[in-house]
């Protein structure tokens, strides 16, 4: 039958075409992946510094995060930064850049157990307000609780309590949200 | 409309002499249609059909003419015969087809489709919905429904089935697009095709593994013969979204050459819920196809075809939510996020670009009259890039960035005129996909190569008033993918894969004296593993879940049992109800995964592609009632369960409850104005009450009710036609969530919207 003269001929063309050429896919360059969270706290006296850190080098998958979580003194007064890399590339990528030039568009957000230490924005962007690069922290008495900070991309800055820190009423998008044990002694 | 010819010679026609007769039926029922006008244009003649649907036109020269064929209630058809002879002209309209848009069943016409379950719209039904998407178009028909992204992103369901499990046949080729997610819909432009049928049953015999839950056949059909030129240009608007769509289609044959051409410009701006604009819903699309027949002999002919889909479409700017936290605060909100109180036709990121060329030769040798060999080579190339918002000036640079390019050969050889018919076939397919790594993004599906090998043969023995069928196909696939590792340093593995797929039918049709029909089949198909199943990786951002693809996963089996019962009571009612029942072994989902995942974005539930036995089931059914001439009614009503067999747990996105019921009314015609018509239309959709807690990130919405209706009419103006509609689409502006949406989670489905076409026919 006359189909059956065709199909070797089918068959052929796929094998060759199959097995001919390798494909040499390359890595995409991840330059806009956020791996890691610094916040630095510097006493404003003398003192320790003190330093949380999320490290998720691999991204979203494989291994898991590292977290680094420090004790602050009670009834002491920091200064608060905060420093994002990409440590997936190499050399180290530092991405606080980029957000502080879409300063307008993004906007760090900090919450505490009731009570634990208050927190206020110490930055401002062109039109007056808050990024939460850096901040400033008091320390309340001794206590243990949680602290979740939170950097969101396109917020709406103007919305209800946003300015103050409430991320309640943002939106936008969550670039990044990442919990600590805080513990104040 | 279509028609069939059966052209007989008599005696040799004299001068003037020459006689055309024939009978006009409906297709769906193979009653003859009495009062049908049949009209010569050139020589000003016509006649009505008889009461068994005869008809008889005297005294023709031989020659070229224009016979248009009109009955109350179905759309008007005009067609183009050189006549040298006498001879017999029967015609098959499509009764049943305005108000339902569908008919029932055909079957007749091909002796390969007795068995199986399909439904088919025509022509003039796509023309009416210009401005709709090719999803929204089946969506009418029983056992299908539309699963949606938005308001410009929709693919079928078939039978609680869709993506990997459906296959879209485009022009007889497997359409070769990202059709694997939710939020990737099918690239056909509607306008460039004739006929859309929809195949419940399994057709995995003749397309593969892929048409393992039922398959879409859209197809730009054959060319009038018509050496004058013929065509259409129509526009439609949509008042939700201020849509303008603008089709054209040209047609003409010049000796041994007929060609077609249609354009399509769509621009749809933000749709609108009844409480908010539902801000970048936007969609622009660009469409072209050329169609070329040339007929060699009267036993060869090739033809080459080429369309190109072009589409930008934006995804809802509310949808847009990165993680857990962000998502409990979209789900719950009365106005979603980021909705503007303007509309706007702009489209910003989140979006997504498509282009999709399709290249197409076929050739067919006809060995005798029933008896032909075809040979087809298809060449796709498809290239979607989805672009997110991003930081750093980066919402420019795609998110995915794909190119697809799939080649296909086919060879069939079909005898029609053995005691047993036959068919047998061969398709060799060979795709690669690629990612673009200017994304700066690791890839959601890693680049790939797929290729297919594969013979089938499907053989059909018809018994006095029984068919009997029977198929088999054996496909060979070969998979090379690419995967990125997740641990650093980053490298790509090369992964393959060798599957063996095979797939077996039997199916049986019976007509009863009484026109009753009973048609049954069972389909047993292998489906191996795609890509996506196998290593899609990411987060997939509009559910805030991680995806996680398994690249140990068998092929899954699945054994789906259709068994569909036509029939009437008295010429009043006409009925077909289907049962189906579809076991899947090891079927491949998406399952999720005990724990959450920290991630420095917050935590995302994982979803893991896992395998389990599972089943569906479910019925669908149709009432259609001609009261008169004048008056029709139908109803219909589906019915889907589905769930894992050993934990019990319901699938995904399984359609709800549906009921729907319409009523139209035919006027008479009037010197002015031909086939005018009153339609309204109301449905029903059921809550979901079958869902797993687990897999869903709230309980599905309620129900809810939506009417519409629908105003049409034609305008003759010699021999061209004016067809004009309007219709209002959820005429009470109402509120509500569908469970088949996506993007449920965040805003209700679009309001109340008048739509309006009106094209021209010449």
């Amino acid at each position: 039958m006359i189909s059956f003269r065709y199909s070797y001929i089918l068959f052929a063309i796929v094998a060759m075409a199959f097995f001919s050429c390798d494909k040499d896919p390359e890595v995409p360059n991840e330059e806009e992946l956020i791996t890691t969270l610094i916040y630095t706290l510097s006493p404003i006296d003398s003192g320790e510094v003190v330093v949380f850190s999320f490290r998720d080098a691999d991204g979203d998958g494989g291994l898991d995060p590292v977290i680094v979580q420090g004790v602050l003194q009670a009834n002491t007064t920091y200064n608060g930064l905060i420093q994002l890399l990409n440590e997936s590339v190499s050399p180290v990528e530092d991405i606080t850049t980029e957000v502080e030039e879409e300063a307008e568009d993004h906007q760090f957000f900090y919450t505490f157990s009731d009570g634990m230490v208050t927190h206020t924005y110490t930055d401002q962007d062109a039109n007056g307000k808050p990024v939460g690069i850096s901040t400033r922290l008091t320390a309340g008495t001794a206590s243990q609780g949680m602290m979740t900070i939170v950097l969101r991309h396109l917020p709406d800055k103007t919305a209800s309590g946003v300015s103050e820190g409430d991320v309640t009423n943002a939106g936008g998008e969550t670039d990044i949200e990442v919990s600590f044990l805080l513990m104040v002694e | 409309m279509s028609l069939q010819l059966f052209l007989a010679s008599f005696l040799a026609g004299q001068e003037c002499a020459v006689k055309v007769m024939g009978q006009v039926l409906d297709r769906a029922t193979n009653e003859p249609l009495e009062y049908t006008s049949v009209a010569v244009q050139e020589a000003n003649l016509y006649v009505l059909s008889d009461s068994i649907g005869r008809y008889e036109i005297e005294g023709l020269c031989p020659g070229g003419y224009h016979l248009q064929v009109y009955h109350l209630g179905c759309p008007p058809g005009q067609y183009f015969f050189t006549i040298q002879k006498d001879t017999i002209l029967n015609f098959y309209l499509d009764h049943h087809s305005d108000l339902l848009r569908e008919i029932i069943v055909e079957g007749k016409s091909n002796s390969f489709q007795q068995s199986k379950q399909q439904q088919t719209i025509t022509s003039s039904v796509i023309m009416d919905q210009a401005g709709q998407t090719l999803a929204d178009m089946t969506d009418h028909i029983a056992g299908v429904r539309t699963l949606r992204n938005g308001s410009g992103i929709a693919k079928p369901i078939i039978h609680g089935l869709y993506g990997n499990r459906i296959a879209l046949v485009n022009n007889g080729l497997i359409q070769a697009g990202q059709q694997w997610g939710v939020d990737h819909a099918p690239e056909i432009d509607p306008n460039a095709i004739n006929t859309i049928t929809v195949v419940k049953g399994s057709d995995a015999i003749e397309y593969g593994s892929q048409a393992l839950g039922g398959a879409l056949l859209v197809e730009a059909g054959p060319i009038n013969r018509d050496p004058h030129l013929h065509g259409r240009a129509g526009y439609a608007f949509t008042s939700n979204g201020l849509g303008h769509t603008l089709t054209s289609m040209l047609h003409s044959s010049y000796n041994k050459i007929d060609w077609r051409w249609t354009g399509t410009y769509k621009k749809t701006g933000d749709h609108k819920a009844p409480n908010y604009y539902l801000t970048n819903t936007g969609v622009t699309e660009l469409n072209t196809s050329a169609q070329l027949i040339y007929r060699k002999s009267d036993k060869v002919n090739h033809q080459l075809y080429y369309s190109l889909f072009t589409s930008t479409l934006g995804i809802f700017a509310g949808s847009h939510v990165s993680n857990l936290t962000d998502l409990e605060e979209a789900i719950g909100r009365e106005v979603p996020f980021r909705v503007k109180d303007y509309f706007s036709y702009s489209i910003e990121p989140p979006k997504q670009n498509i282009q999709h060329h399709l290249l197409k030769y076929s050739g067919k040798k006809y060995i005798s009259e029933f008896v032909f060999l075809e040979w087809v080579y298809g060449l796709q190339a498809d290239h979607r890039r989805e672009y997110d918002v991003r930081r750093g000036d980066r919402s420019d640079i795609p998110s995915l960035d794909l190119k697809l390019w799939s080649n296909i050969l086919q060879v069939k050889y079909i005898n029609d005129a053995s005691r047993i018919k036959y068919k047998v076939g061969m398709q060799a397919n060979y795709t690669d996909n690629e990612n673009s790594y200017d994304t700066g993004i690791l890839p959601l599906i890693p680049d790939y190569r797929k290729g297919t090998a594969g013979l089938y043969a499907i053989a059909q023995y018809p018994l006095d008033r029984w068919v009997l069928e029977a198929g088999a196909r054996y496909d060979l696939q070969a998979l090379k993918a690419w995967p990125i590792s997740l641990t650093l340093p980053r490298e790509i593995i090369s992964m393959d894969h060798i599957f063996h797929d095979y797939a077996f039918s039997g199916g049986t049709a019976f007509r009863s004296p009484s026109d009753m029909e009973t048609r049954m089949q069972l389909v047993v198909a292998k489906r191996s593993p795609e890509s996506n199943e196998l290593y899609s990786n990411g987060l997939h951002q509009g559910v805030a879940g991680i995806e996680e693809g398994n690249w140990q996963l068998q092929p899954e089996t699945s054994f789906k049992t259709i068994l569909t019962q036509t029939f009437s009571l008295t010429d009043l009612l006409h009925i077909e109800v289907s049962a189906y029942a579809h076991l899947i072994y090891n079927y491949i989902y998406l399952k999720p995964e005990d724990e959450l995942r920290l991630t420095i974005r917050g935590a995302f539930p994982v979803y893991k592609y896992t395998q389990e036995d599972a089943w569906l089931r479910g019925f669908d059914l149709i009432l259609i009632s001609d009261f008169s001439h004048h008056l029709e009614w139908n109803a219909k009503f589906s019915l889907t369960y589905g769930n894992t067999l050993i934990e019990h747990r319901a699938l995904i996105l399984i359609p709800p409850a549906y009921v729907a019921s319409g009523i139209s009314w035919a006027f008479n015609d009037t010197p002015v104005l031909k086939n005018s018509r009153i339609a309204i239309e109301g449905e029903y959709t059921a809550t979901q009450i079958h869902w797993d807690q687990e897999s869903e990130l709230l309980p599905p919405p309620d129900d809810f009710f939506l009417l519409g209706i629908r105003l049409s009419s034609g305008i003759r103006l010699g021999t061209n036609i004016i067809q004009a509609g309007l219709s209002i689409e959820n005429i009470f502006n109402t509120r509500y969530r569908d469970y088949l949406n996506r993007l449920r989670y965040f805003a209700d489905e679009q309001g109340i919207n008048v739509r309006f076409n009106v094209r021209y026919e010449f």
